[in-house]
């Protein structure tokens, strides 16, 4: 059964329940309502990030969905992503939030996974500076505390 | 971004050795890493963690140091007694080599020149081991025939071959080099084989000057200013070099005094320092075919990482230089990376300067470096 989702520009994509459902808000939102034909309205996603959303949940609609495992450290899989998976996530930074934005408000959970590892990934071997500018993060401490922090990391900074 | 939750999933796949740094952005990204549940194992293996190799990015700096060597009499050049000459035991077997040049006149403008001699269908980039000098123990020789024998140098070792990737990131740095190069002193091709005696030219012997192969009488060593010359790597036949050389040169001497620490972080150092050395120093040498303004010189240029061993190499250069601003030597120019000074007695010029090079931290080849700690692989190997 096809689900039409409807982006904050209004631009509607019809997809199938079990793309959709990728999506635990709408998997959760299509159980509430049972079988319907209204579309699916998705305030918080522009139509550009909803279909690159659309593109991944397509991809990976046979998947099995992740039972989330206490005992697994996520930091050894950092990265262990799949090659489509990378070439999914290689778009601008801006691309990037946006993804991770919507898989969190959609609640999917392997694609917020990848697109927080590409970021995890890209902080790696970087300083708190390098960190700021790739990301544009506003510094908000002051030279005090600045001072004070780099005292107290001074232990795990390389030698 | 800098919502709490996402900062929060971002950090689950951040490695812990760079927690401390994440903590560090701004005062949300503190805020969630405090509140990561962090274990005890945790923090031990964030602290092992330090001490593990492991590629990092790294922000490459060219040291390039240049002595200049006058006549005695600047304005007459002796043919005979007035002969100098740097003895670089090359051993290029097969007649390629990268030599770089400085030169310099006394408006302390320096150029950089850079020659190659490259046999047809060899990629020499790619290709290519290095052997040490043990005139000048520091200095390693970019040569195309790792098996080729050397003239006059015993104790030579044998060193690997380089990685294509870290080469071509040391040769984008030569190409920003030879971009802004002048080609006035390239040496001519027959002057890459074999031993390179670089000689003070006199415009009454331009025949000794190109050929420069035959070892004079008149010999004498300048060292690389860092290290004392080995005197095993003297020639008997040829006069042993100033004395005062060793004695201002020998900057890693100067600590004499250590904790058990510094024991193991000089060895450290100095494992990583030959590491790095073989694979990016690369002597440089230079002549001018120019008359009564000719000198000759030596620079060196090697490339360090920030924080490594190798740093040591520019301090050491620096306080090298920094001695001879103390002695009857006139500043030509001082900056926080330059650093010119002629000395009015010796006739001798001298030059550092550092040229920082940020890496691009798209290309993989610039993010492997790799730190060596003796102790961590001695674990290693003890747990196998």
């Amino acid at each position: 059964m096809p689900v039409t989702l409807v982006s904050l520009d209004n631009e509607n994509y019809v997809v199938d329940k079990e793309v959709a459902e990728r999506s635990i808000l709408i998997k959760n939102m299509l159980e509430d309502v049972g079988e319907t034909d209204s579309p699916i309205p998705l305030p918080n996603v522009t139509s550009t990030v909803l279909k690159k959303v659309i593109e991944y949940c397509e991809h990976h609609r046979n998947d099995p969905i992740q039972v989330p495992d206490e005992t697994d450290d996520p930091r050894k899989r950092s990265n262990d992503i799949e090659e489509w998976d990378m070439k999914f996530m290689q778009v601008d930074q801006e691309m990037l939030f946006e993804i991770i934005l919507a898989a969190n408000y959609l609640d999917i959970k392997p694609l917020l996974d990848v697109g927080c590892k590409t970021v995890a990934n890209i902080i790696k071997g970087k300083t708190p500076e390098e960190i700021r500018k790739a990301f544009n993060i506003v510094n908000d401490f002051t030279p005090e505390e600045e001072a004070q922090i780099r005292k107290e990391n001074e232990w795990a900074e390389d030698r | 971004m800098e919502t709490p939750a996402l900062i929060n999933n971002i950090l689950r796949f951040v490695p812990l050795f760079c927690l401390v740094r994440c903590s560090a952005i701004n005062k949300k990204w503190r805020k969630s890493v405090e509140s990561l549940p962090l274990t005890y194992d945790d923090f031990m293996e964030m602290k092992n963690a330090q001490s593990e190799p492991r590629p990092k990015q790294v922000n490459i700096h060219v040291l390039e140091t240049a002595v200049l060597q006058y006549p005695a009499d600047y304005h007459h050049i002796h043919s005979n007694s007035g002969t100098c000459q740097f003895v670089f035991s090359c051993q290029t077997g097969s007649g390629s080599i990268d030599s770089y040049g400085a030169s310099n006149d006394f408006s302390g403008r320096t150029h950089s020149h850079q020659h190659h001699a490259h046999h047809p269908g060899h990629d020499h980039d790619l290709q290519c081991d290095y052997r040490s000098s043990d005139i000048i123990s520091n200095l390693y020789f970019k040569t195309d025939s790792p098996s080729a024998e050397s003239t006059g140098v015993s104790g030579t070792p044998s060193v690997r071959s380089l990685s294509p990737l870290r080469v071509s990131s040391t040769s984008r740095l030569r190409h920003k080099q030879q971009a802004a190069s002048n080609t006035e002193s390239q040496l001519p091709e027959g002057d890459s084989n074999a031993n390179i005696l670089i000689s003070q030219l006199s415009t009454s012997s331009p025949q000794a000057t190109d050929s420069g192969r035959t070892p004079s009488p008149k010999l004498r060593y300048v060292p690389c200013p860092y290290r004392p010359i080995s005197d095993r790597s003297l020639d008997q036949e040829n006069s042993p070099p100033p004395s005062r050389m060793n004695t201002e040169t020998d900057s890693f001497g100067e600590r004499s005094h250590l904790s058990k620490s510094e024991d193991m972080e000089q060895q450290s150092n100095r494992h990583h320092f030959d590491d790095q050395s073989k694979q990016t120093s690369s002597l440089t040498s230079k002549k001018r075919h120019s008359g009564t303004s000719s000198n000759w010189g030596m620079s060196i240029q090697t490339y360090y990482d920030q924080r490594a061993a190798t740093n040591a190499m520019i301090l050491a250069a620096r306080q090298y230089m920094e001695s001879r601003e103390a002695e009857e030597c006139k500043i030509v120019q001082r900056t926080d990376t330059t650093r010119i000074i002629w000395n009015d007695s010796t006739k001798q010029k001298l030059i550092w300067s550092i040229t920082s090079t940020y890496m691009d931290n798209e290309n993989p080849g610039d993010l492997v470096e790799r730190d060596y700690y003796p102790s961590w692989w001695e674990q290693k190997e003890q747990q196998l």
